[in-house]
């Protein structure tokens, strides 16, 4: 895992950055939920069935695709589990921060299924930089805050470690 | 909820019209008239309409259609794309809700029009799209199951 880099500094440098400042490729939609296709442009990760660079609007094809969904980055992790549950050593390695409502993830099968209210961040250092679609660009927020992210059901707060591929890196130097 | 149309780009209604009013004014007599506006309006709305047919006509095809689509339903004994668009049009409560939906010449297959649709729910930090693209012949009667892909993110 090639996460070492990973720091405060390298995630501040997205802050307040709108998908437009960060996709190469123009999956911009400001309708689109970018929660899932903002981390994986951080961590330079493409799982999944479908990317950014498979759904823009103006390809360039000398940079990685995104992945952009919330449930195929999910089962992408190697180690999921509650984020209470999360050890020490995961915390300092920082993780995504899943949020759904409780009952449509199966830990075992590392699964979760592809309801509308699901969001997911990147925790480090106590502090959770996520993708706000109201607001359309990179904010923080605690991971308290962070499980609160939907009203009218009862959320589950969850951890995946990153995978092997993943790479992070600053605003501006993005594969 | 509402129904938008477009040919340009499929959810770009207003632009769709625009360009179309733009081509008949320099293809015309230089000024576009009522009727050409009216013109431009009925196309959209048959695009628009194309797009739901076919996306109705999809409703038995299974979501093992493609791997955009496999386990892209939000239940999880969704097996088919009416399963996958039932869920969705189910969850589009309260908030903003909007059904887009339209069919644009595919480049290089003549007469073929590649569709989408597109279901979009907003209300506070729940908001999403998720939709459906797909080809249909000309006379809109036909889908070709293979182009069969799930749009959507988040």
């Amino acid at each position: 895992m090639a996460t070492s880099s990973l720091s405060e500094d390298l995630l501040n440098s997205y802050l307040g950055k709108t998908i437009t400042d960060i996709c190469p490729h123009g999956y911009t939609g400001a309708d689109l939920n970018h929660c899932a296709h903002f981390v994986s442009h951080v961590m330079g990760l493409s799982v999944g069935s479908i990317t950014c660079k498979g759904m823009g609007t103006s390809v360039n094809k000398d940079r990685m695709g995104a992945c952009i969904r919330v449930h195929e980055l999910f089962s992408n992790c190697p180690t999921v589990g509650d984020h209470d549950s999360a050890t020490d050593a995961q915390k300092t390695a920082g993780f995504f921060i899943f949020v759904s409502a409780k009952n449509v993830v199966n830990l075992s099968t590392k699964t979760m299924t592809n309801v509308p209210k699901k969001h997911v961040g990147i925790c480090f250092n106590g502090k959770v930089w996520h993708y706000s679609n109201t607001g359309d660009k990179v904010v923080t927020t605690t991971p308290a805050n962070f499980k609160n992210h939907y009203s009218g059901q009862t959320n589950g707060l969850f951890f995946g470690s990153f995978a092997a591929a993943a790479t992070p890196v600053r605003f501006g130097a993005e594969r | 909820m509402r129904q938008a149309s477009a040919a340009q780009r499929p959810g770009r209604g207003g632009l769709a019209a625009a360009l179309a009013l733009c081509a008949l004014w320099v293809l015309g007599a230089g000024h576009a008239t009522a009727a050409d506006a009216n013109a431009a309006t009925d196309a959209a709305a048959q695009s628009a309409r194309m797009a739901m047919r076919g996306a109705l006509m999809l409703r038995d095809l299974p979501l093992r259609v493609h791997a955009t689509c496999k386990n892209a339903g939000p239940h999880p004994t969704d097996k088919t794309v009416g399963d996958y668009l039932a869920g969705f049009l189910a969850a589009m409560q309260g908030g903003g809700n909007t059904v887009e939906s339209a069919c644009q010449p595919l480049a290089g297959a003549t007469g073929a029009q590649r569709c989408e649709v597109w279901l979009k729910h907003r209300d506070t930090d729940d908001e999403w799209a998720w939709g459906l693209r797909f080809d249909m012949d000309a006379a809109g009667r036909h889908v070709r199951q293979g182009s069969v892909r799930c749009l959507g993110s988040g």
